[in-house]
This record gives C-alpha cells, sequence and structure tokens, in this order.
C-alpha cells in the first residue's frame, strides 16, 4: 500500500512553482475557490498533480471538488487504485 | 498561419451549409417572434434583469469581436463572411436584452444608453494570436453562451418571466449553431494537423476565460449574481468542454498539458535548487 499523498504540502508547491503564488495556512477545510486563483490556475494545478502523480482525475470528480480536503481524497483514491 | 488550399474548400462548403441552414430554418425576428406586448403582466425580476443586462453588456463588445475575427480571417471568404453573419446575429442578441429590459420596465432607454456608452469606451482584445486557437477559443465560448442562456431561460420561465425566456430561447439556439459551426471547422483542423491543433487546443483550454466580464461596469456584484444561476467551474468542465471534448473524441488527458505545467515538471523544484 503506498503512502498517502500530502496533498497540501503538494498544491502548495504547485502553485508556486506552476502560478508564482506563495499560500499558507492551508488546510482540508480551505475552499479552492476562495485562494485567489483563477479557474485557469486551478486546472493548471490540477493537470500538474496529474503528471506528478501519473493519475487521471476525472471532470465529473474534479466538478464536485470544493475544499483541499475533497482533492485530497480524490487524488489518494486514485494513488490508492493505481497501486493495486 | 496560411491555410491550404484544401482545408480553404472545406471552410467554403462547411459556410454554406452553416448559411443555408440558417436562412431557410433558424432566422427570427426580434419584433414579430417575442410577444413583447405580453412581457408588462410578468413579475418584476431584478436579479434575472442584472443577468440579462451583464449578458447584453458582453454582447455589446460586438465591434471588437469582429474586428479581432476579420484581423485574423479577412483573406478567408469563408471565415470573413461567417464572421459578418455571426456578427449580424450577435448584434440581435443584444439588441433583444435590450429590449427586454426596457420593455420589461427594469432600465429606462437613457439608462441603457449610458450603460452602452461606458461599455463601448473599453476595448475588448482578443485573446490568441492565431486562426486556430481562435477557432477553439470560439467553440468553448459559443458553447458557454449556450449553456449560460439556456439556464437562464429556464430561470426564466421558473420564474414566470415567459418572454425573457422565449428571447433566451431564439438566442440560444443560435449560439449552439455558432459553437456547432466551431466545432466543424475544428474538426478539419484536427484532421489537417492533429499534433499542432492539440496544442493550439491546449493552450485555448488552460487559457480560457470568457470575453470581457472584467470590462463590463460593476463586474463583481454582477459576478455574484452569475454564480447564483448556475455557472461555475463544474459546468465549465462538463457542460462546456464535456460536450466540445466529446465531439472531438476526446478527453482532457488527451490534450497536451498547458505550457506552465511542463516548463514547472521540466525545471528543478525550489527544494532541488537549496540542495
Amino acid at each position: 500500500m503506498s503512502a498517502p499523498v500530502d496533498t497540501i504540502s503538494l498544491f502548495t508547491k504547485a502553485a508556486l512553482e506552476v502560478s508564482g503564488k506563495q499560500l499558507s495556512g492551508l488546510t482540508n477545510d480551505t475552499v479552492i475557490s476562495k485562494l485567489g486563483l483563477d479557474s485557469v490556475a486551478v486546472m493548471e494545478l490540477v493537470s500538474y498533480f496529474e503528471e506528478k502523480l501519473e493519475i487521471r482525475m476525472p471532470d465529473e470528480d474534479l466538478a464536485s471538488i470544493q475544499t483541499l480536503g475533497d482533492l485530497g481524497k480524490l487524488v489518494n483514491r486514485l494513488v490508492a487504485q493505481k497501486a493495486a | 498561419m496560411a491555410l491550404s488550399r484544401a482545408l480553404k474548400d472545406k471552410f467554403h462548403r462547411e459556410y454554406m451549409t452553416f448559411f443555408e441552414h440558417a436562412e431557410r430554418s433558424r432566422r427570427w425576428n426580434l419584433f414579430t417572434d417575442i410577444d413583447w406586448a405580453a412581457v408588462k403582466n410578468e413579475p418584476a425580476n431584478e436579479k434575472l434583469a442584472l443577468c440579462a443586462e451583464t449578458f447584453m453588456g458582453v454582447e455589446l463588445y460586438l465591434p471588437d469581436y469582429i474586428d479581432g475575427h476579420l484581423s485574423l480571417f479577412r483573406d478567408n471568404f469563408a471565415r470573413a463572411w461567417f464572421g459578418a453573419n455571426w456578427g449580424y446575429e450577435e448584434s440581435k442578441h443584444a439588441m433583444t436584452l435590450w429590449q427586454y429590459l426596457v420593455k420589461s420596465g427594469h432600465r429606462t432607454e437613457e439608462q441603457m444608453r449610458d450603460y452602452s456608452d461606458r461599455i463601448l469606451s473599453k476595448k475588448w482584445q482578443k485573446p490568441f494570436d492565431n486562426g486556430r486557437q481562435m477557432t477553439a477559443y470560439g467553440c468553448a465560448q459559443e458553447m458557454t453562451t449556450f449553456v449560460i442562456y439556456k439556464k437562464q431561460q429556464l430561470l426564466a420561465e421558473a420564474e414566470g418571466n415567459k418572454t425573457l425566456a422565449e428571447a433566451y430561447k431564439l438566442i440560444a439556439k443560435d449560439e449552439m449553431a455558432h459553437a456547432q459551426y466551431y466545432m466543424t471547422i475544428f474538426q478539419h483542423y484536427l484532421d489537417d494537423d492533429r499534433e499542432g491543433t492539440l496544442e493550439d487546443l491546449s493552450a485555448v483550454f488552460y487559457g480560457f476565460t470568457m470575453p470581457a466580464y472584467d470590462l463590463v461596469p460593476d463586474y463583481e456584484k454582477r459576478v455574484e449574481v452569475m454564480r447564483t444561476a448556475g455557472i461555475d467551474r463544474g459546468v465549465f468542465l462538463t457542460e462546456v468542454w464535456g460536450p466540445v471534448l466529446k465531439r472531438f473524441k476526446l478527453t482532457r488527458h488527451d490534450i497536451p498539458r498547458p505550457k506552465r505545467v511542463r516548463e514547472a515538471l521540466a525545471r528543478p523544484s525550489q527544494e532541488q535548487r537549496a540542495e
């Protein structure tokens, strides 16, 4: 079984490296739409996650993601599926 | 980007098909096909009116949209003539919403003229510089307006605003026809040069924003209202890009990663640089 992905760290890193945006104080309850990232930037970060973790997030699942906790659950489910 | 003769011929045929269909079965008359007399008996609804005013404002940047289109396609009969026809139809959309706002009593004619002056005092710049990217942009932009107007139609129906619903229904039909045309043209680009066209699609998919919303006066107030009208990232992914990509037998995962992501992944991370 693979170790859980620290989504918050990876999100922070992705935001910095892709969008040049320094984020701090993120928690699982952080609402992504309140981070000051536009929808284009969010899709770029999704793409970064997919490439880095070699997963594919279905658009239907992405559509319902509100918080970083939601993102973490989806990412870890897909990573576990890949490892199985 | 120079177009091959074969591609020009395909575009020509597609435009003739589009135009014939429009002339034979899609044209509508702003003055006679909407029962404007009924609007006075319908309930006032400032939220619907603000949305209508916002969408009309976006449509009012028409001179810039046409200018942007013709700057890319002036030398191609089919694409230029499409631009002219598209401009006529979009001009009617703005006028229809204008008529609604005045005839329903939500705005005065003077307020509308002031609003249009404020809109036209700013200029929209086209977001992409090549014809293929702007065609991909057209696919998503027209599909987005279709989804928006369809949702507004349903909302207006539910609120007892039948006249506005009828207006949105007519407008949405045009927007879908425009989206279908752009998708047909884009399919020809894909067949002609799949790799290059997918790169252009990536640039648009990961760089898309709706035209001119940020230019419309009081944008922040309007965007809040529009969120409540059901337009968000989820809708955008599943109801706009979903059908567009499906038409090309693609998923988001067939599109090359965005340039900024590829660049970020290719260079050493901050931690690696610190070591």
